[in-house]
Order: C-alpha cells, then structure tokens, then sequence
C-alpha cells in the first residue's frame, strides 16, 4: 500500500475536434492525392488544449483536492489518471490500483437483475468473477435491498435502491488509488450515514485520494493538498 | 492493469491481456445476449427461425430455378450461408466496435481488443443457435456424415481467428473515420455475391474460376463447409485460410497497438 505513487510530469492532453469534414475519408484521401490544395483546411484541424505542461507527485497518505472552474482541466486530469487519454507529451507514472468511483453505475443494466448487476459492476470495477462471488453476500447485505428485490430487474427500483447498490459494488473493493469527482451522497438519511461511514473507510485504507470537487468545504474537509486548476495549468496552493 | 504508464503499450501484451480475461469479454457477452432476448420467449432462436426460412425458400427456389438438385445444393447452400451470416455481421458490427462502448471506454482502461472478443463471442453465440438449421438440413437432406464432418470445428475456429483480425482493422479505421462502415457495408454485401455461397465454384467455368480461387473468403467458408458436404480436409482452402489470418492478426494488431491511444479521443 505504501508503495503507490503517482507521477505526473510535463503533461500535455490535446482533444482534436471533428466535424464531419475533417472526419471524411473522402478529405483524408484527397489530402494524400491532391497534396497542397485541401492542406490549406486540412492543415488547420482544431484541437483543444485540455491539460497544458502538468506536473506533480503524489505520495502515499496524499488527499488531494482538484479545484477550478468548469472546464479548468479537473475531469480530463481524473480520466487521464484513470488511463482513459493518454497524454499526447509528457509523462505520467501510476503504481498501484486504481479505483474510479467518477461514474457509480456504469456498466449497470436495467434489465438484469441485482444479483445480475453486482457482477457487472463488479467487472467494471476490475473485479475478477471468483472475487465477486466472494463478496456477493457482503455486497448484499450493505446495499439492505434482500433476497427479493436483488431478484428482480433493477428497472423496478427507485433511483435511491439503484444508487445504493451501485455504490454498495463499487466501494467493496480496496483501493490504493481512489478517484472521485465530487463526493457522493447516497439515499434516505439513515443510509446516508452508512454510505458516508463506508466511504470514508475506503478512502482512510487508500494510499491516494484524488478528488475532483466544487465544494471547497468538501476539499478542507477532506483533503490536504489542493491543486488548482486555471485553463489547463495547475498551481498548488 | 494495476500499473499504467505513458509509454505505449506492447500491442502483443495488450493482446495478451485481452485473450486472457475472459471475464472481460466471454462473460459480458453472454449477458449482452441474454438482455437483447429478455422477456422473448424463443429468445436468439428468433434469428434461426428468420435465417431458416430464408435458406428453405432460397434453397428450394434457386435449385428450381436453376434446375439443380435440391439435395445437393440446399446442404451446401445452408452452410455456407450460417457460416456466411457470423462472418459479415461481425465484420458489421466491428466496424462499431469502439463507438458502441464509447461510455466505457471513456471511463475505464480495459485492452481494446476486449471490446471486439465481447462481439465476437456474441456473434459465435448466435451462429450456435443457428447450427440448428445446419443439423435439420443434414439430418432431412443429407449429406450423410462421416468423421471427417469433425474438421468442420478447428476450421470454424480459424474462421473466428480470422474474423477477430478483420475486427481489429476495420474498428480502427470506422472509429476514426465515420464515411468507414457504410463503406464496409457495402463490400461485404458484394464479397457476397463473389463468394461460392448461393453459386458453386464449378458453374464458374474454368474462364472465371479465379473468383472463387483468389477470394479468402470463399476459403474461410470452404474449411467448414467442406468437411460436411464432401467430408474431406480441404488442404488448399486451409494453406489459404492460415495465411489470412496469420495476416490480418498481425496487421490488426499492429494497427491496435498503434492507434490504442488515439482510441478515446476519436469517440
């Protein structure tokens, strides 16, 4: 657990854009026949700098906070962590596993049932069927829906019973990295305490926690490093 | 997975670590199957019933037509066409195979190729349901079986290689440019035509016997077929076949390798 670090140096996150002109084959293919004459427009495709020369390192026992304004580069940063973008320069270093609590319920189906949906949450989170199972009944009983509602298709839940049993999956894992954007608040208020409980021991047993927030209250609470986040550059304060 | 690192990543490796979580893939396809037919009573055996009806018309229709006997062509016809129908919808639905899971991808890291075994699996899971229409068509018609019928499976199984090759290519180049599957579309409904399905290689008369000779699908048909209909192992078809999908696999991965981080920006 003490192992886990991150390293983050120089890092350069560029999004092309497409419009449909610029995703054609019919202009990739008359930019390689007719050379000069469309370059002038295929020469010019736009791309947005989303994360410009970012650098910095984290050790274990960090709590950091991302701070900025909407589009400030916080998510992009969570996802390139998270190995989705990888960065066009510079380079970033990630030892340990990393949890991804940003999206509580992808990979969950409405139409399969609870039981059915622990496991596909579960495989999103990068849990191994064996490892599921062993967790099923304790991932059960967190979530508090019993037996018959875990048989039936979650469509038939309320959002609230749906929250609760993705975030009953996705904090039975133990993390060395977690990362979070925003922090999560669960259900009816009885269960909301719990759910808080839960949370806070996932992330007290984690090594690094990155946590993308508006709140700076949340980030004063929560976290003791603050990067801040201003067009892409990061400053810590 | 546990450790990531800027520096791109071993397409062998990646492959690798694709091939061998089948948890990733195996195991969500099957689920992908089972939600598509829920709540259906015949479930994927819908696509049999269709697909079954089409090669029982055609079959009797065209050997009419063409006064050829139904018992020779209507096996030869129904393979080829089972076979025929795994290979282009899952040349189809690769040419989606990156944009259809556009929320996952941009979410978490899996391998790439896990994404196209997921729709292979479930291709190969309704090519079994449409085995059906191979076993009545054998079991009322003919041919009779012999054990050579067996080198029918490792065929099928260069045949899924192969497919999982083309898969590799062709998401690569439909994810990045989206004019791509409509394109695909196309050649795969004339490769349809060229290919010995409806036709027997023989009516092509020696002049044009190149259609069928220098085409690597009418191969990576022929190694199933054959072994059923004639009961021998077609060693021309598989020399070809091999060589295929020895190429496709490398081009495929190689083009995986190279383009794996470009991936998510493109979606």
């Amino acid at each position: 657990m003490s192992e886990s670090y991150i390293r983050a140096q120089d890092l350069v996150v560029e999004f092309p854009i497409y419009n449909a002109s610029h995703r054609s084959l019919r202009k990739s293919l008359m930019r390689a026949t007719t050379g000069g004459r469309v370059a002038a427009d295929a020469g010019k495709r736009v791309t947005v700098r989303a994360l410009d020369q970012v650098s910095f390192e984290l050790k274990p026992g960090d709590r950091v906070g991302l701070v900025g304004h909407n589009g400030a580069g916080k998510t992009t940063m969570l996802r390139v962590l998270a190995g989705v973008y990888a960065p066009v320069s510079g380079v970033l270093d990630v030892k340990g596993r990393i949890v991804s609590l940003i999206d509580m319920s992808l990979g969950m189906d409405q139409e399969a049932t609870g039981y059915e949906n622990i496991f596909l949450r579960g495989i999103m989170m990068g849990m191994r069927p064996r490892e599921i199972e062993e967790k099923l009944d304790a991932i059960a009983e967190f979530s508090e829906l019993g037996e018959d509602f875990l048989n039936m298709p979650v469509r038939t839940y309320s959002s609230g019973m749906m929250l609760r049993l993705a975030f009953a999956v996705s904090t039975s894992i133990h993390a060395d990295i977690v990362l979070m954007d925003e922090w999560l608040s669960v259900g009816d208020a009885a269960f909301n305490e719990k759910a808080a409980e839960r949370l806070n021991s996932v992330v007290e047993n984690s090594s690094i926690l990155v946590l993308a927030s508006h709140s700076p209250e949340m980030v004063q609470k929560m976290c003791n490093r603050v990067l801040t986040f201003q067009h892409g550059h990061i400053s810590e304060a | 997975m546990n450790t990531i690192s800027t520096k791109r990543p071993n397409s062998l490796q990646e492959f690798w670590d694709a091939v061998t979580n089948p948890h990733l893939w195996a195991l969500l396809a099957w689920y992908d199957i089972r939600q598509r037919y829920r709540r259906s009573i015949l479930g994927p055996f819908w696509v049999t019933i269709s697909t079954g009806i089409m090669i029982g018309m055609m079959g009797v229709l065209w050997s009419v037509l063409f006064k050829i006997d139904v018992k020779t062509f209507l096996p030869f016809f129904a393979i080829g066409n089972v076979i025929w129908t795994f290979y282009s919808s899952q040349i189809n639905e690769a040419c989606t195979g990156f944009t259809q899971f556009e929320s996952t991808i941009k979410q978490i890291r899996f391998p790439m190729t896990v994404y196209l075994l997921r729709i292979l699996v479930r291709n190969l899971i309704i090519l079994g349901h449409n085995f059906v229409i191979i076993a009545l068509v054998v079991a009322f018609v003919g041919p009779t079986l012999t054990w050579h019928a067996l080198l029918a499976l490792p065929g099928l199984f260069l045949g899924t290689l192969a497919m999982l090759g083309i898969s590799m290519i062709v998401s690569v180049f439909c994810t990045r440019f989206r004019d791509m599957p409509m394109i695909i579309q196309n050649v795969t409904m004339v490769l349809f035509y060229v290919t010995p399905i409806i036709w027997r290689p023989e009516t092509l008369g020696a002049k044009h016997q190149w259609v069928a000779e220098f085409n690597p699908l009418a191969h990576l048909i022929d190694i199933v077929r054959a072994p059923i209909i004639n009961g021998y192992f077609p060693l021309q078809s598989w020399l070809w076949s091999l060589a295929t999908t020895a190429i496709l696999l490398v081009i495929g991965i190689a083009l995986q390798g190279r383009f794996r981080d470009r991936i998510a920006y493109w979606l």
